[in-house]
C-alpha cells in the first residue's frame, strides 16, 4: 500500500483507507466489548470515512493522452504539454509530476499539477508549460500521472508517459550590419558588384550604346551635349558568407538565456545572429562547425528553410571534439566568400586556422566571442579557487598576446558586441581587397 | 562554510512539501496536541505523554504514507481510554473530531505529490467532505449523549447497532450526493 501501484489497470487501496477501515472497526468492537460509548463516538468518523470510501471506489482504468505543443522552439520560448485523462466514476483528483530535466523550466514550478476531476466533461485536461532555457536538444518528461478516489482511499498509478525531445535553436543575439560585402560574386542580391551591370547603384554617365534601355537615358546631360547619354550602374550581386564556429571548448558556467553565458553559448548565439542577418539580406550563407564532437558542414544556400537548417545544426553542437588534421586547410570554402569565424580564441588551434585561411587568400574576420565576464565552476570553499583564478588570468594574458600576433599576421579580430560589431572591420576589409596583394596558393 | 547536513535535509523536505503540505502536516500535529491536552484535562496531566504523542504526530507528519498515522490515532485512543476517569461521553466529541482531522490530514499529506501547488477547488472538496463527516459524528455524539443520560439506557450493543446503521445510511446518502 505504501508503494505506488504500477499496474495501470488497478486501483490500489492506500494506507489511509486501511487505517480508516482497521481503526473504525476496532473502535466499534472495543466499544462494545468494554461497554464504552465514548469509543463509539471516537470511532465514528473513521467508520464513516471507510464506508464512504468503499462505496465510492472507482472501477476501470483511466486513459491518458499526452501531447506536446511544439517540438522545435527558439531559446527562451515556451510550449505546452497537455495531459488529457479520461477517468471512471469515483475518481476525484488527478496529479501530474514531470521529471526535472536540465534546461527545461516548468510552470507551475517543479512541474507538478494537481486538479479535481471535471465530472461534467468526458476527459480532464491538465496543462504544464515548459520553457527552454538554453539551446540544444532537451528532453521534456517523462511525467508521472496518478489519480485518487474520495478520501485518498484508492490510488491509480502513477503511470509514466513518454518523454519528448525538443530541438531548441539558439536565440540569435541582436545584430545588424550596414557595411558592404568585400566582393560579392553571385547573380542577384543587395550588394554592389565591382563590375558595371543592371542594378540600382549609380556608377557613371556614358554615351548611349546599342542595346541600352531607353529608360536609362539621362536627359539632363543629353540636352547639354550632342548625343544621348545613359546612366550606368553597378550590378547588384549577392555574396557568399561562411560562418565558421569554433566548438573546441566550452569555458564558463552557462545559466541559460536569462543568466550568464558560457563561451560556447556566446559563440553559438553570435553565429545564429550572423546566419540570420545574412540570410535576411539575401546572401548565400554556409556554416561550418569545427572541433565539435560531430563536425557539421552546411553548404551555402539562401532562404528561410536554409536558415532553419543552420539553426538546427547549431543546436546540435557539443563542444570538445578532436581536431581532425586531415581537414582541408581551405575548408572547401569558395574563393571570394567572406568567412566569419566565431571563436572565443581560448585555444591556439582556431587562431592558426584563421591565419592559414587568410594566407590562402580568403577574406576572413575573426569574431571574438569570449564573454566579458566568465563564471567558472569553482566552489567558493575550495582552497584551490585562488589558483584557478590565477591560472585563468595568466591564460587571458597569453590569449591577448596570441590575438596581437594573429592581428599582425593580417587577420582582423573584432569583439562581438552585437549590432554594428562588424561594420568597421568589413569596410576596412573591403578597402584592403581592392588593393594589390600577395597570396600563398 | 558548509551548512549542517540535518539543516539541509530539513530545508529540502520543507521545500519539497511546499506551503500547503506544511499547513496540512501542521494541522495533523496540532490535532494530536489538542486531543492529548483534552485527555490530560479530564484525567491526569503528563508532560512526557504529551511530548511523546506530539513527537509521534511529527513522525506521522513526516511519513504520512505509512503506518505512523495509524499508530498515532491508536495512541490517542489509548490515552483516552487509560487516562480519562471517569468515562466522559460528553467530551468524547473532541478526540473524535481530532481523530478525524488527523486521519484526513495524513490522507491529504500522503496524496499530495512533491512540490504540489495549492489548489482551491480540491481544498474545498476535502474540507466539504470532512465537514459532512464531522456533522455525522456530531449527530452520533448527540444520540450517544442522550442515551447515556437516559435513566433506563439501552445496552451498548443496541447503541452500537443503531450507530452502525446510522453511519451506513449517512455514508450511502453522502456518496450518492457526492457522485
Amino acid at each position: 500500500m505504501a508503494e505506488p501501484a504500477l499496474d495501470s489497470d488497478r486501483w490500489a487501496p492506500t494506507w489511509a483507507h486501511a487505517r480508516a477501515l482497521v481503526l473504525g472497526a476496532l473502535g466499534l468492537v472495543v466499544a462494545v466489548a468494554l461497554h464504552r460509548p465514548d469509543l463509539l463516538v471516537i470511532g465514528t468518523p473513521l467508520l464513516v470515512v471507510a464506508v464512504w470510501s468503499v462505496l465510492s471506489r472507482p472501477h476501470g482504468a483511466p486513459t491518458v493522452a499526452a501531447t506536446i505543443g511544439r517540438r522545435r522552439l527558439r531559446e527562451g520560448r515556451a510550449t505546452t504539454v497537455q495531459f488529457s485523462v479520461t477517468t471512471p466514476v469515483g475518481a476525484r483528483e488527478l496529479s501530474v509530476s514531470s521529471t526535472a530535466t536540465p534546461w527545461v523550466e516548468t510552470r507551475p514550478h517543479n512541474g507538478t499539477v494537481i486538479r479535481a476531476v471535471d465530472a461534467d466533461k468526458p476527459a480532464t485536461t491538465l496543462e504544464l508549460t515548459v520553457r527552454m532555457a538554453r539551446w540544444g536538444h532537451h528532453v521534456v518528461g517523462p511525467a508521472a500521472v496518478g489519480s485518487l478516489s474520495s478520501w485518498g482511499a484508492y490510488q491509480w498509478g502513477p503511470t509514466m508517459t513518454t518523454a519528448w525531445t525538443v530541438e531548441v535553436t539558439p536565440e540569435a543575439a541582436v545584430f545588424d550590419g550596414r557595411a558592404p560585402m568585400p566582393h560579392p560574386q553571385g547573380l542577384v542580391g543587395v550588394d554592389r558588384s565591382a563590375r558595371p551591370g543592371a542594378g540600382s547603384e549609380f556608377a557613371s554617365i556614358r554615351p548611349f550604346q546599342l542595346g541600352d534601355r531607353l529608360r536609362r537615358i539621362h536627359w539632363p546631360s543629353s540636352l547639354r551635349s550632342d548625343g544621348l547619354n545613359v546612366t550606368a550602374t553597378y550590378a547588384d550581386n549577392d555574396s557568399q558568407v561562411i560562418v565558421v564556429v569554433d566548438a573546441s571548448n566550452d569555458v564558463g558556467v552557462s545559466r541559460g538565456i536569462d543568466g550568464s553565458a558560457s563561451s560556447l553559448d556566446a559563440t553559438v548565439r553570435a553565429a545564429a545572429a550572423l546566419c540570420e542577418h545574412h540570410v535576411r539580406r539575401g546572401d548565400r550563407v554556409g556554416l561550418q562547425v569545427t572541433q565539435a564532437r560531430r563536425p557539421v558542414v552546411v553548404r551555402a544556400a539562401t532562404g528561410v528553410s536554409h536558415l532553419r537548417r543552420m539553426l538546427a545544426a547549431l543546436a546540435r553542437i557539443e563542444a570538445g571534439g578532436a581536431d581532425d588534421e586531415r581537414v582541408d586547410p581551405r575548408m572547401r570554402i569558395d574563393a571570394g566568400a567572406l568567412v566569419l569565424m566565431c571563436s572565443p580564441l581560448i585555444s591556439s588551434r582556431p587562431m592558426q586556422r584563421a591565419v592559414s585561411l587568410t594566407r590562402s587568400g580568403l577574406v576572413l574576420v575573426v569574431v571574438d566571442t569570449l564573454p566579458h565576464r566568465v563564471e567558472h565552476h569553482v566552489d567558493p570553499a575550495d582552497p584551490a579557487r585562488e589558483t584557478t583564478e590565477l591560472a585563468w588570468r595568466i591564460r587571458l594574458l597569453e590569449r591577448s598576446a596570441d590575438i596581437r600576433s594573429v592581428t599582425r599576421a593580417g587577420v582582423p579580430v573584432v569583439d562581438w558586441r552585437g549590432p554594428g560589431s562588424l561594420d568597421q572591420v568589413l569596410r576596412d576589409v573591403a578597402r584592403k581587397v581592392r588593393a594589390p596583394r600577395m597570396a600563398v596558393r | 562554510m558548509r551548512l549542517p547536513a540535518a539543516y539541509v535535509d530539513v530545508s529540502e523536505f520543507l521545500e519539497r512539501i511546499g506551503t500547503s503540505g506544511l499547513v496540512v502536516r501542521g494541522t495533523l500535529v496540532l490535532s494530536v496536541a489538542v486531543s492529548s491536552l483534552t485527555a490530560s484535562a479530564l484525567g491526569g496531566y503528563s508532560t512526557w505523554l504529551l511530548v511523546g504523542l506530539v513527537l509521534l504526530g511529527c513522525v506521522a507528519a513526516v511519513v504520512p504514507d505509512s503506518s505512523a498515522p495509524l499508530v498515532v490515532i491508536a495512541a490517542m485512543c489509548a490515552q483516552w481510554v487509560i487516562v480519562v476517569r471517569p468515562v466522559s461521553v460528553t467530551w468524547s466529541v473532541v478526540p473524535a473530531l481530532c481523530v478525524l482531522v488527523v486521519h484526513v490530514a495524513a490522507a491529504r499529506a500522503a496524496s499530495l505529490p512533491d512540490h504540489a501547488p495549492y489548489d482551491a477547488v480540491l481544498m474545498q472538496h476535502w474540507l466539504g467532505q470532512t465537514g459532512v463527516v464531522a456533522l455525522v459524528t456530531f449527530l452520533i455524539w448527540t444520540v450517544v449523549v442522550t442515551l447515556d443520560a437516559d435513566p433506563a439506557p439501552a445496552g451498548v450493543g443496541v447503541t452500537a447497532l443503531a450507530f452502525v446503521g446510522a453511519a451506513v445510511v449517512t455514508a450511502v446518502l453522502a456518496w450518492r450526493l457526492d457522485s
